[in-house]
């Protein structure tokens, strides 16, 4: 009870209203971690992480997320099993621990399911 | 919903006169009466939920009428057919007072009905609605959203404007994915296949966004074995026309479905979970396509009826948490589908609770009458959601079923605005889940062993103790023992010597076995896991103690 208890910040976020990280922040595991908190979720697993590393080379690629069927078939999940990982939804579960700006899901071409 | 560009189609700007006529060619009997039959005795205000939310007796239904009833005049104590404005006044309504019809009749109201059934003259509000918006959008004042559904409907024959192509691609993809889901290679989800009994019609929603309902639709076909297709070219049920009044839009859209079903050659047709879509192919195009050769079925209808029937078995346990069902206004109090969500959620979930009120006394959830695509409102139809809030509330519930898509949206957005924290669901995603998928044997050549809709072994042929067993299983009868393996070769001996079925009476007396006991369920049963050919219309029962014996 008398023991000291030492907390280590391992990441610092800012974010928006609906939980999206903000543009000009710098994105690592942490960082990912702690946005996961706020998707309400137990572990991330490998499967995972798996989906939001791919997310996460999309968009730093090419400025956009891919549209959910490539998602799908590049990373050999079926669209069930991607509910079942994040049950809120890919984009608003992978694509917000991703740290995706929250912009980037309203443009029009979006076709990763809200 | 965002759309991606504004196809803009050129319609025609009604003029005075015009609109005028327009308004005069819905003066029907039945408007005549309500318009001229309110009291506004106000036993409508209490049973609206704009006027329940906000207590603002401007939304009091009969207050609502009354803007659309001044459009009218009354001559000399009968309805004579004169529109008064348009007499009185040189230049006819000007903007601002189109501007507040527009917001009475698209704004605070969603035609839901609800008021209709409290009225005690029966005034059908959402009727002198759809007039009133019928002329409004002549004028070109419909909401520019709820206009540019209808018009991307009407040039493209989908309201989300979606390509052919995609929509294949789509289907193409779930019918993948259901294959891995179930384990079988060869079940399709075919797409313009000719001469089957039922035709398919979804809502864009699905296949944008949601492609999973259709996985879970196709599992729930295929369990049943039903022979059904869609349609690459005109897949969509919905139809916005019936919100904004128009009726020749409203004629042309449904044409679309209908066409397909003539070309297609169903004389049936299935609709996915939308409300209004149902109700506008039902029961509104046979009046604007004067033709009424066609059945319209609803997908919880048609589920409903699978249950009941034992085409399909279900196993609710998978499905924990405590359920209620929205009653979508086009389905419950308009459409008369009370008792068939019921049906399918009382066996699909293991917690279910109603709302209070349900079934046709249901609240609107504020969504109906197009209200989801109109932006300028979206304050005051979430407002009067409260009413649908309080009532979710009140259930404990944590999943809220409906079978209705713009109900979804809505729900969706009352539960992010409300903080209900309640998942919002399909009633086909439960019943999906809960399936429980016949088995299937293969034999040892790789052919599947088929059995029909009723548990008959359709190549009697191939029967064996192999077999025998997996028909058993598939009756829900454990493993066979000697004394079934007895009634067995006696059934099939008696069968193949006197072409008819033995009475179980018989086979007691001859074995001195019970087979009720042994073979539990139907008097059928026995004669399915003996591997007999199902009989047509009438059993050919071998009578005890005829000439023949």
């Amino acid at each position: 009870m008398n023991e000291q208890t030492t907390i280590t910040v391992v990441a610092r976020a800012h974010i928006d209203e609906d939980g999206y990280l903000l543009p000009s922040e710098r994105w690592d595991t942490n960082v990912g971690r702690l946005l996961a908190r706020n998707v309400v979720r137990g572990e991330l697993t490998e499967d995972h992480w798996k989906i939001v590393g791919y997310l996460r080379q999309y968009y730093l690629e090419f400025d956009i997320v891919p549209p959910i069927r490539k998602l799908c078939r590049d990373t050999g999940f079926s669209l069930s099993s991607l509910y079942k990982l994040f049950p809120m939804g890919v984009a608003r579960g992978a694509g917000k621990i991703a740290g995706i700006p929250s912009t980037v899901f309203k443009l029009p071409q979006t076709v990763l399911y809200p | 919903m965002t759309k991606a560009a504004t196809i803009v189609r050129e319609r025609h700007l009604g003029t005075r006169e015009e609109l005028s006529s327009f308004l005069l060619s819905k003066l029907n009997r039945n408007l005549a009466v309500y318009l001229q039959t309110c009291q506004r005795c106000g036993l409508c205000a209490d049973s609206c939920h704009y006027y329940r939310a906000t207590g603002d007796p401007k939304m009091i239904p009969a207050y609502k009428i009354e803007q659309v009833r001044k459009l009218y005049q009354r001559q000399r104590g009968d309805w004579r057919r004169k529109v008064s404005f348009w007499i009185h006044r040189g230049d006819g309504l000007d903007e601002e007072e189109l501007q507040e019809l527009k917001d009475v009749v698209f704004g605070r109201c969603t035609m839901c009905r609800r008021c209709t059934l409290t009225c005690p003259m029966g005034i059908d509000t959402g009727m002198i609605m759809r007039a009133a918006r019928g002329m409004l959008t002549l004028a070109h004042k419909a909401p520019k959203g709820l206009q540019d559904t209808v018009d991307i409907h009407v040039k493209t024959g989908n309201n989300m404007g979606m390509e052919s192509e995609e929509f294949v691609e789509t289907v193409k993809w779930m019918e993948e994915e259901l294959q891995k889901d179930i384990g079988d290679p060869n079940v399709r989800i075919p797409i313009d296949k000719a001469g089957v009994k039922h035709l398919w019609v979804l809502n864009p929603r699905e296949v944008k966004f949601f492609p999973l309902l259709l996985q879970a639709q196709a599992k729930i076909f295929h369990a049943a074995g039903e022979s059904y297709t869609l349609s690459s070219k005109y897949w969509d049920v919905t139809n916005y026309a019936l919100f904004n009044g128009d009726d020749k839009d409203a004629t042309t859209i449904a044409g679309y479905v209908l066409g397909e079903a003539d070309r297609l050659g169903c004389d049936t047709i299935i609709c996915t979970e939308c409300g209004h879509g149902m109700r506008q192919l039902k029961y509104m195009a046979p009046i604007w396509l004067k033709r009424s050769d066609f059945k319209v079925r609803a997908f919880v209808e048609v589920v409903a009826d699978y249950i009941q029937s034992g085409r399909i078995k279900l196993n609710p346990t998978v499905n924990k948490e405590r359920v209620t069902y929205h009653d979508p206004c086009n389905q419950a109090r308009s459409g008369n589908y009370i008792e068939e969500p019921r049906i399918v959620l009382r066996n699909s979930v293991m917690d279910f609770v109603d709302l209070t009120p349900h079934g046709r006394n249901n609240f609107c959830c504020g969504g109906g009458g197009g209200a989801l695509t109109m932006s300028e409102y979206r304050k005051w139809r979430l407002e009067a959601a409260k009413v649908k809030a309080d009532q979710i509330k009140a259930t404990e519930a944590k999943i809220v079923a409906t079978s209705c898509h713009n109900c979804i949206d809505q729900l969706t957005e009352i539960n992010r605005h409300y903080k209900l924290n309640v998942k919002v669901v399909n009633t086909c995603e439960l019943t999906a889940d809960a399936i429980v998928l016949p088995r299937r044997m293969f034999l040892s050549t790789g052919a599947p062993v088929d059995v029909g809709e009723r548990g008959y072994l359709k190549t009697p042929a191939v029967w064996n103790h192999e077999v025998a067993q997996f028909l058993a299983t598939n009756e829900r009868i454990g493993e066979l023992k000697e004394q079934h393996w007895q009634v067995l070769e006696y059934v099939r001996d008696y069968n193949t010597r006197h072409e008819a079925w033995p009475l179980p009476q018989r086979i007691d007396k001859d074995l001195g076995v019970n087979v009720r006991r042994l073979f539990p369920g139907s008097p059928e049963v026995v004669f399915k896991v003996a591997g007999l050919a199902e009989p047509g219309d009438q059993i050919k029962w071998h009578a005890v103690g005829t000439q023949n014996n």
